[in-house]
């Protein structure tokens, strides 16, 4: 290594770019105009003499910046980049050993010949080359980052986060059992602290971003079925408008049967006028009568929007609230979450029933002194149910994927000490009553 | 003794209901009495607080939602004052709150006001349902087969012999008890609460109660009970022996 010819300083720089150029492009995606490639190759020549002088972490990080710069998606580029560079090492050690057993030359025979080198570089490239391939076929077998679910973003950077860690430490041991040059150590160090820097900032945007998508999603939810609320409330007033109009022709068309004692046409009249009239003010949206007495928004909200998905499958509700309620101790979210998977149940069972005139689910939410009950009920046409399989995780009464809803209810139900769920099954009618204490 | 109370505000409608109920043959065929119609809740309950007798009521409350103290109400302080009693809500069909009603006042049956031929029916039910509840009751009340259970100002009568089995709930302090066709999760204690209950019952587990009624199989040696309804329970292995010993002894 002593001899610094320039057919070494050429050779080491030629090698070195290859590495590079191998490691840099093969995972993230680049799109190469001919500028930004005579600008990359640029780069990965000047970033070679850069290592050559020992100044590998500047080089490194010149480099995973210039890929931010080239891939659409910059961080997740730099991310990426940082991985590769990272296996490059770790590969760069696997290989040479490897090579020892395979060619019989040690480290240091190899080291000191250039003709060893470029035998050991022909073994190194390709390798290198497929292991990064493989690893991007692997990664483009998932879906791409950005149309995962923030979740599922998160939850695999954590797991990436935790793999590069072994990483680290393996490689240090290593590193530290062969005695390498302390400067090589610290720049691999830095180059690591980097990649966790990187995943921390992503990480912490993705968990914002889950976050507010969150809040957004709930408010644009309510804000829509308050919408529709305040619509379907509007045509119930102009119903009642026209009622009060009709109402008053009617009185006045009695009148005159009364005054002019026609009695039995008074009662025809009674009956084909005057009845059906009453029957389809009731009718109209008879739910959403008592759903004012409702306060707690969230409840309102999912309450309204079950209702008018069980109407538009052909499905009748009434809903009582007879005394307003205005709060309820427990969490919005496994609030709405336990309603909405009770109703779910109730519409698909209710839906099964062939007489549509049967298909009813009654709604009803109980202010207490010591707290609400909400009761949720539905006909069915099973002849039986086992109540005891009810509470068991997953099951179900309509096959494997139905199981999950009930498996949801008894882990809310475990993690809140303030609320209890009756069951019952009489007489072809199935109830829950979910109580929740204050 | 079935004592019989009315109480509805508006005259004609308080008399028509009580001439229905004294022209019913099977009252004067049981042990039914005929206590009173009153117009306001005031005088009906003045007149309960007066009477401690162990007598069950059969009610039939006006349910109008807009008066001072409602139907609602004094249902509710009647349910409170005789657990036991029928109630039989007579109200109006744009009034009628079933769910509600059933929960907190837990009505025999409902009267719709409307034609009268129908409420002649209707009446007539509920009296015969009350009739046959109550023979149904004193029969329970002989054998001791009733056991209460409640949480906060819920009530809940359980005939024991519908009981398949009781577990700890994930609440401390709170039961769940699996009946036939229903779940319930009242408060309670696995090991008090085996001592109230009749010896067809047996407490196989810290967790659980089972009545040996509804036993399908024990698997000696895995430790297993399993009922008919095909829910499996470990047995404690100090229980084991005792619990085949009770099985055989039924047999």
């Amino acid at each position: 290594m002593t001899d610094l010819s320039i057919e070494y300083i050429l050779f080491s720089i030629l090698t070195n770019s290859i590495v590079m150029w191998i490691t840099m492009t093969t995972i993230p995606r680049i799109k190469f105009t001919p500028k930004t490639f005579i600008t990359f190759v640029l780069c990965l020549i000047l970033c070679s003499i850069l290592s050559l002088c020992n100044l590998i972490y500047p080089s490194v990080i010149i480099l995973v910046i210039i890929i931010g710069i080239f891939t659409s998606n910059h961080l997740i580029g730099m991310i990426l980049a940082s991985i590769s560079y990272v296996i490059c090492v770790v590969y760069n050690y696997i290989a040479l050993t490897l090579w020892q057993y395979i060619a019989g030359v040690t480290q240091a025979h190899l080291m000191s010949s250039m003709i060893n080198q470029t035998c050991f570089y022909l073994f190194f490239f390709p390798t290198l080359y497929l292991i990064l391939r493989g690893i991007r076929w692997i990664i483009d077998k998932f879906p791409r980052p950005d149309k995962l679910s923030h979740k599922t973003l998160g939850i695999s950077l954590l797991i990436l986060l935790l793999v590069c860690s072994a990483i680290l430490v393996a490689n240090f041991t290593y590193e530290q059992s062969k005695g390498y040059p302390a400067e090589l150590m610290s720049s691999n160090l830095k180059l690591f602290i980097l990649l966790f820097a990187l995943m921390a900032i992503l990480i912490t945007i993705i968990i914002i971003m889950v976050y507010k998508d969150a809040r957004t999603n709930i408010e644009l939810n309510e804000l829509e079925h308050l919408k529709q609320y305040t619509e379907e409330v509007e045509n119930m007033y102009t119903s009642l408008r026209r009622f009060k109009h009709d109402y008053a022709n009617i009185l006045f068309s009695m009148k005159h049967y009364i005054e002019t004692a026609q009695y039995k046409e008074l009662n025809t009249y009674y009956d084909t006028q005057v009845i059906p009239l009453v029957t389809s003010l009731d009718a109209s949206s008879p739910a959403l009568e008592l759903l004012s007495n409702m306060k707690v928004p969230e409840l309102k909200s999912i309450l309204y929007f079950k209702i008018m998905e069980a109407s538009k499958q052909n499905i009748s509700t009434t809903l009582e609230v007879k005394w307003s309620v205005e709060r309820i101790n427990l969490k919005s979210i496994d609030l709405t979450r336990m309603v909405g998977i009770l109703l779910d149940n109730a519409i698909e069972e209710t839906v099964l029933i062939t007489d549509p005139s049967k298909r009813l689910i009654s709604i009803s939410c109980i202010q207490k002194d010591t707290g609400v009950t909400i009761i949720i009920s539905n006909p069915s046409e099973k002849e039986h149910i086992n109540l005891a399989d009810i509470r068991k995780d997953g099951y179900s009464t309509k096959g494997n994927n139905h199981g999950l809803g009930l498996s949801n209810i008894n882990e809310i139900l475990k993690k809140n000490d303030n609320i209890y769920l009756s069951t019952s099954f009489v007489d072809q009618v199935f109830t829950q009553t979910l109580d929740i204490d204050d | 003794m079935l004592n019989i109370y009315i109480c509805e505000d508006e005259a004609p409608q308080r008399d028509f209901l009580q001439e229905l109920i004294s022209s019913n043959q099977n009252i004067q065929n049981s042990n039914t009495s005929f206590v009173g119609a009153y117009e306001s809740p005031a005088d009906l309950i003045n007149l309960l607080n007066k009477q401690q007798t162990n007598d069950i009521g059969l009610y039939f409350l006006d349910i109008d939602l807009n008066s001072e103290m409602d139907g609602f109400e004094l249902a509710t302080y009647i349910r409170k004052h005789d657990p036991r009693g029928f109630i039989v809500i007579v109200t109006t069909h744009s009034e009628m709150l079933p769910l509600t009603f059933e929960y907190m006042i837990e009505p025999l049956g409902y009267i719709i006001k409307g034609s009268s031929t129908e409420m002649e029916k209707q009446l007539n039910a509920c009296i015969d349902k009350a009739i046959y509840r109550y023979g149904i009751l004193i029969e329970l009340a002989k054998n001791n087969k009733t056991i209460k259970f409640n949480r906060g100002t819920k009530n809940y009568y359980i005939n024991t012999d519908t009981i398949q089995h009781i577990t700890c709930s994930h609440i401390p302090h709170v039961i769940e008890v699996f009946t036939v066709d229903s779940i319930i999760q009242p408060r309670g204690n696995i090991s008090e609460l085996v001592k109230l209950l009749p010896s067809n019952f047996m407490q196989i587990s810290r967790e659980t109660i089972v009545n040996l009624n509804f036993i399908k199989e024990v698997d000696k040696e895995n430790h297993k009970l399993i009922l008919q309804n095909n829910a499996t329970f470990n047995i404690s292995w100090r229980k084991q022996n005792e619990l085949i010993k009770a099985i055989e002894k039924k047999k």
